[in-house]
């Protein structure tokens, strides 16, 4: 027994004396532990100002006041570690005395916020009245406290576990009876007490969104310990609703990608190799290939990063990732949740062969006033939200690298060279209201990379950039989330944006490309639910604006410059038909280009999906479906060296898996795919293109571009996923074949990025007391190469000349790494602070990402990936 | 990532340091002829362990898959340094095919490829059937990096020029530019840098460029480009041990004629 944490999950009268009399006095906290805190009472306009404190109304008016407010769970970590705290609740209280609405004015944390916010919804006021005498809602203030002062007397205690005898931490358990809830919360052994019960029979109750319900009776004796083991389990998975295919949570109902894996973002956070970031756990996922060198682009079931897309809220965006692959573009706490398809996505999507990564931003306003710091050994974020009125706030995010304080020292000791960068920003500002039944939102995101050699040798400029590269966007957008009757909803996005990329050779030239784009994208849709048999899901996305382009690079082939209106409207329509525990879900998208008056083609691609639940854990999905992909504007125009007879390439996806849960806390999921891909554009390999993976070393196909490529790729995925208490863990394994005939007659070749095999292996473990531990195992074939089997000197470039053996002849050695991450977090009375390590390649692993050759091409000369990688980072968030 | 390709910059280029068998230049008298003339090409070939080899020369006018050579009766010899030599000038004659007076000008110019193969003992069995006067398939000719892919990497190094063919008169044609080097310091200590002036004289193009080679040492930079005094600058570093070592620097006019100057300097 503990007697100094003995019923401290009490909550003390506000010591501040209160603006206007209660109607009835608080009752002293200790002595009533079940009575609620004193409450501020306030006129109480609707706009969510700060209610001052007023007069008491001379008229009949009579503020609300506390019947019964129940005692919030007080937070584990801060009772562990003897804190207290106060949370400033703006409360509105409805005509009949209940709570409709809570917000926070004043925060204590999130832990402390959670409890004083949930106590208050669950609170009973006495009702208020205007001037009239007449009920009618107020909002008050109120300052929840959460105090250690008060020392009271268990009346029972126990433990919640899983049947194998596993404790269950951190789950909210209530004592009951007639008119009277107390609040408890599990520590890291599952163990609970509740103090100062009242003697009589009580019902203990556990609830949890991931578990079965548990209850038992109980008896409080006085001067006894009651002592209660309530024993749940792990439901099975619902079998009407589509369940995402991995780290997944519930998908929702209107998702219809029988192969979307969702990630939440809460338990992934802790994910070695990920510095925290969310998105970057799809690097880790079934069907992702190792990118080259870091870069942090996407290989989805063996096909380039120019062929799969990103989207953020449906609309596209350049890149997911800064330089290096180390972080989003978009701060994860804007995020409600990463959607990945690997293939066979909806026909929401399209304008790509390959998979598909969604960020999709949080619908609802903030509420409160929330922010986090980041700062670590490369980069500092910052991110603030605020409820500004009822339904309403604003969200901003920034955050930049400091990479380059830390290179240009290295760099600036090679004589002749000099380094600006690589460094990189990006920026988020939101703000969101909902009007009606309409959720309006505003946002602006821009995001800048740049690295820059600069040169200090004589002929050269000073400081002019030698070799330079950046990429930056930025988007735009004004959206309308609607309800409309009978279950339809309408999303309207308006958006607007330009997106770049440079490649400067001081000396020899540019490469640039630029794209602005006017968006929209309107859907209507109604999810298969409340009994409807039939959803739908009918749409308009559509892509307008120039496009620009220039290559002018010697040795590069002749200069390349053009530019055109590209208009690329889409529409689709898809219905989702739930018979029984089949879900089919057939579709269809038809997709257009046009380029000024000279370029016009349609392409119509009809897709089909679905999912039946065998049984209550086991599942098949399958998905069929063709993809299309038009050529770029460069490989269109006939200024440079386009082929305008170019139609879309595109790809008959097709994937069957199934979902399999075993033992409660695991979860299996099998896929096979096979896709086949054809009419893809090849040509004018001599000519340079933006870098999206390892150079094109081997024989080149020169001519001109033509629709002449095919390619297969066929794999199996399989993932494990362990979600025990504490602790989670993945097991990703992907096998796949992935090969491409260029020209009609050519022999086949490897995909530049085919790996055979990737495995991932992580977890992450909570080892109690805030301290969290976890790692990363990665082990994949190295991409093909093309060997060098002699070489010739050219004296007109004074340089060797390689003689290549056949394409892709030969396979880079094994990649493996090891990451590691420890975090440790503290509860304080403001929020929480936490510090991580993450290092990324702990055992020093030299893999080869690229291999190149000395001079003459007598060694081989690989270039290695990323060396040990530390990571020290602090965080706070309030 | 990216450090590990720019940390690779520094100290002496590997590139400018000779230490094995290679065609170091291929020079011609004239960088322009004219149909039935002939120029003969320099090819200087540095066997730094002189350990021996034999080389072969020959040109090639392609024309589709073959050679207009071909049908001239094509007469290509197998050469050898002399025992011990580092460094041999192999001039070799160069004819331009009377075909090429009713291919040529204006557009496109054609040009003359000039191959040499120098090989280690046993290394390449063509100049065994070159030096048998055994028959050989006319593609070999045309276009060796066929099999170029079936010789060993070692021991074996084939290099390529180009001769313009020109219907200038010949005071009009583009002649080779005239190099002359001096170096800064007569000797320098074993490990510093001897920094040597390249003067280039004649008419020079954007494009034009010194090279820097050396047996010992190296140089810091591959090369450097005329500034608009035509001078050059290239920064020799000398090895750890004293010695006196040859040095090659190689100019390119940017125009299609070259000059080669060769010396030796000590580190001492």
């Amino acid at each position: 027994m503990l007697p100094l944490l003995l019923g401290l999950a009490l909550a003390a009268p506000d010591d501040a004396p209160p603006a206007a009399p209660p109607a009835s006095p608080p009752a002293d906290a200790p002595a009533a532990p079940a009575a609620p805190p004193a409450a501020a009472p306030s006129t109480a306009p609707a706009s969510g100002e700060p209610a001052t404190p007023a007069e008491p109304p001379a008229s009949k008016a009579r503020l609300p006041s506390p019947l019964s407010v129940p005692n919030a769970p007080y937070p584990a970590e801060a009772l562990a570690a003897g804190q207290e705290a106060a949370v400033l609740l703006e409360v509105t209280v409805a005509a009949d005395g209940t709570v409709p609405r809570v917000a926070v004015r004043e925060s204590a944390g999130a832990a402390f916020d959670a409890g004083a916010m949930a106590a208050l919804r669950a609170a009973r006021f006495t009702p208020p009245l205007d001037d009239a005498g007449e009920p009618a809602a107020a909002v008050i203030l109120y300052r929840y406290r959460f105090t250690l002062a008060t020392v009271a007397t268990v009346s029972a205690e126990g433990t919640v576990k899983l049947a194998d005898g596993t404790p269950v931490p951190a789950v909210e358990v209530r004592a009951l009876r007639e008119g009277e809830t107390r609040y408890a919360t599990t520590d890291d052994n599952g163990a609970f007490r509740f103090a100062d019960l009242a003697s009589g029979e009580w019902t203990v109750v556990m609830q949890s969104l991931s578990l079965e319900t548990a209850t038992a009776p109980f008896t409080v004796t006085a001067g006894q310990v009651a002592v209660v083991t309530l024993v749940t389990r792990i439901p099975e998975p619902d079998p009407v609703k589509v369940r995402g295919a991995t780290i997944l949570v519930e998908a929702d109902a209107i998702s219809t990608e029988v192969s979307e894996r969702k990630l939440s973002a809460a338990e992934i956070a802790y994910l070695p190799g990920t510095n925290g970031d969310v998105v970057k756990v799809v690097q880790n996922l079934p069907g992702v290939s190792r990118p080259p060198l870091g870069t942090g682009n996407l290989i989805i079931r063996g096909t380039s990063p120019e062929d799969s897309a990103a989207y953020l809220d449906g609309s596209r965006i350049p890149v997911v990732f800064h330089f290096g692959g180390l972080t989003t573009v978009i701060n994860g706490n804007l995020l409600e949740e990463v959607s990945f398809v690997p293939g066979n996505a909806s026909a929401r999507y399209g304008r790509f062969l390959g998979g598909m990564v969604e960020l999709r931003t949080k619908p609802d306003a903030p509420t409160g006033q929330h922010g986090q710091a980041q700062i670590d050994l490369y980069q500092a974020t910052l991110f603030v939200e605020s409820a500004i009125a009822k339904d309403a706030g604003v969200t901003l995010s920034l955050r930049r690298s400091y990479a380059d304080a830390v290179l240009v020292p290295i760099f600036s000791s090679i004589p002749g060279v000099d380094i600006q960068a690589p460094r990189y920003f990006d920026i988020q500002a939101r703000a969101q209201a909902k009007v009606g039944a309409t959720k309006v939102e505003g946002l602006l995101t821009l995001s800048d990379d740049t690295f820059a050699l600069v040169g200090d040798s004589e002929g050269t400029e000073d400081g002019a950039v030698q070799i330079g590269l950046s990429t930056n966007f930025w988007r735009a957008r004004l959206s309308g989330l609607t309800e409309l009757n009978d279950g339809w909803h309408n999303e309207l996005r308006l958006g607007t944006g330009y997106d770049a990329q440079e490649f400067k050779f001081d000396t020899t030239g540019t490469a640039r490309e630029s794209n602005t784009a006017f968006t929209l994208r309107e859907e209507l849709s109604r999810p298969v639910e409340n009994g409807r048999m039939v959803g739908w899901r009918f749409g308009i996305d559509a892509e307008a604006g120039p496009q620009e382009f220039l290559y002018d690079v010697k040795s590069f082939g002749a200069k390349e410059a053009g530019s055109a209106l590209r208009f690329a409207p889409a529409a689709y329509a898809e219905a989702t038909l739930q018979l029984g525990p089949v879900r089919v879900i057939p579709g269809v998208r038809a997709d257009a280009m046009i380029l000024d008056s000279d370029y016009a083609n349609v392409t119509v691609d009809p897709r089909l999906s679905g999912r039946w639940a065998i049984t209550e854990t086991t599942a098949l999905r399958f998905g069929v479906g063709r993809y299309s992909q038009y050529p770029t504007v460069r490989q269109l125009l006939p200024d440079g060296d386009g082929n305008p007879d170019l139609g879309p390439a595109w790809a008959l996806q097709s994937s069957l898996g199934v979902d399999q849960e075993l033992f409660s806390m695991l979860h299996v999921e099998a896929t096979v795919f096979y896709n086949h891909l054809d009419d893809l554009v090849v040509g004018r390999e001599d000519r340079i293109k933006f870098f999206t993976g390892p150079p094109n070393f081997g024989p080149k196909d020169t001519d001109p571009y033509a629709n002449d490529g095919t390619g297969r790729v066929c794999g199996g995925e399989l993932l494990l996923r362990l979600d025990a208490p504490k602790t989670l863990a993945l097991l990703s394994l992907t096998v796949s074949n992935s090969a491409r005939v260029k020209r009609p007659g050519d022999a086949e070749v490897l995909f530049e990025y085919d790996q055979p095999v990737v495995l991932n292996v992580l977890g992450s473990r909570d080892l109690g007391k805030g301290w969290r531990a976890g790692a990363r195992v990665r082990y994949g074939s190295g991409d093909p190469y093309t060997p060098v089997t002699n070489r010739f000197y050219d004296m007109s470039s004074r340089s060797f000349l390689p003689i290549y053996d056949e394409s892709a002849s030969d396979r880079l050695p094994d990649f493996f790494s090891l990451d590691v991450r420890i975090d440790k977090r503290w509860t304080v009375k403001w929020g929480e602070i936490a510090a991580y390590l993450d290092v990324q390649n702990a055992t020093y692993a030299q893999n080869v990402e690229v291999m190149r050759w000395n001079y003459d091409y007598t060694e081989a000369d690989p270039v290695t990936g990323l060396p040990t990688f530390p990571t020290f980072g602090l965080e706070a968030k309030w | 990532m990216l450090l590990p390709l720019f940390f690779a910059c520094s100290g002496p280029n590997d590139e400018t340091l000779v230490d094995e068998l290679r065609v170091l230049s291929m020079i011609p008298a004239a960088p322009e002829i004219a149909p039935l003339e002939t120029t003969d090409v320099d090819v200087l070939v540095v066997d730094p362990g002189a350990d021996g080899y034999r080389a072969l020369v020959w040109s090639c006018t392609r024309l589709g898959d073959t050679c207009l050579e071909d049908d001239e009766g094509r007469t290509v010899s197998v050469v050898e340094p002399e025992a011990g030599a580092t460094a041999t000038h192999f001039p070799t004659p160069v004819t331009a095919s009377a075909a090429l007076a009713a291919v040529a000008s204006p557009a496109p110019v054609p040009f003359i490829s000039v191959w040499a193969l120098a090989c280690v003992d046993g290394a390449c069995p063509l100049l065994d059937q070159v030096e048998a006067g055994e028959s050989i398939d006319p593609a070999v000719w045309s276009d060796p990096t066929d099999w170029l892919a079936d010789l060993p990497i070692e021991g074996t190094t084939l290099a390529f020029t180009t001769l313009s063919v020109s219907t200038n008169l010949p005071e009009d044609r583009h002649q080779n530019p005239i190099l002359t080097v001096e170096p800064n310091e007569e000797s320098v200590a074993p490990g510093e840098t001897n920094r040597l002036i390249a003067q280039l004289a004649g008419e020079i193009g954007a494009e034009a460029k010194v090279w820097g080679y050396a047996a010992d040492g190296g140089f810091e930079m591959t090369d450097d480009r005329p500034n608009l005094n035509l001078r050059a600058k290239l920064d020799w570093v000398a090895p750890a041990d004293a010695g006196e070592t040859d040095v090659w620097l190689i100019a390119e006019d940017g125009l299609g004629g070259a000059a080669l100057w060769e010396g030796s300097l000590t580190a001492e």
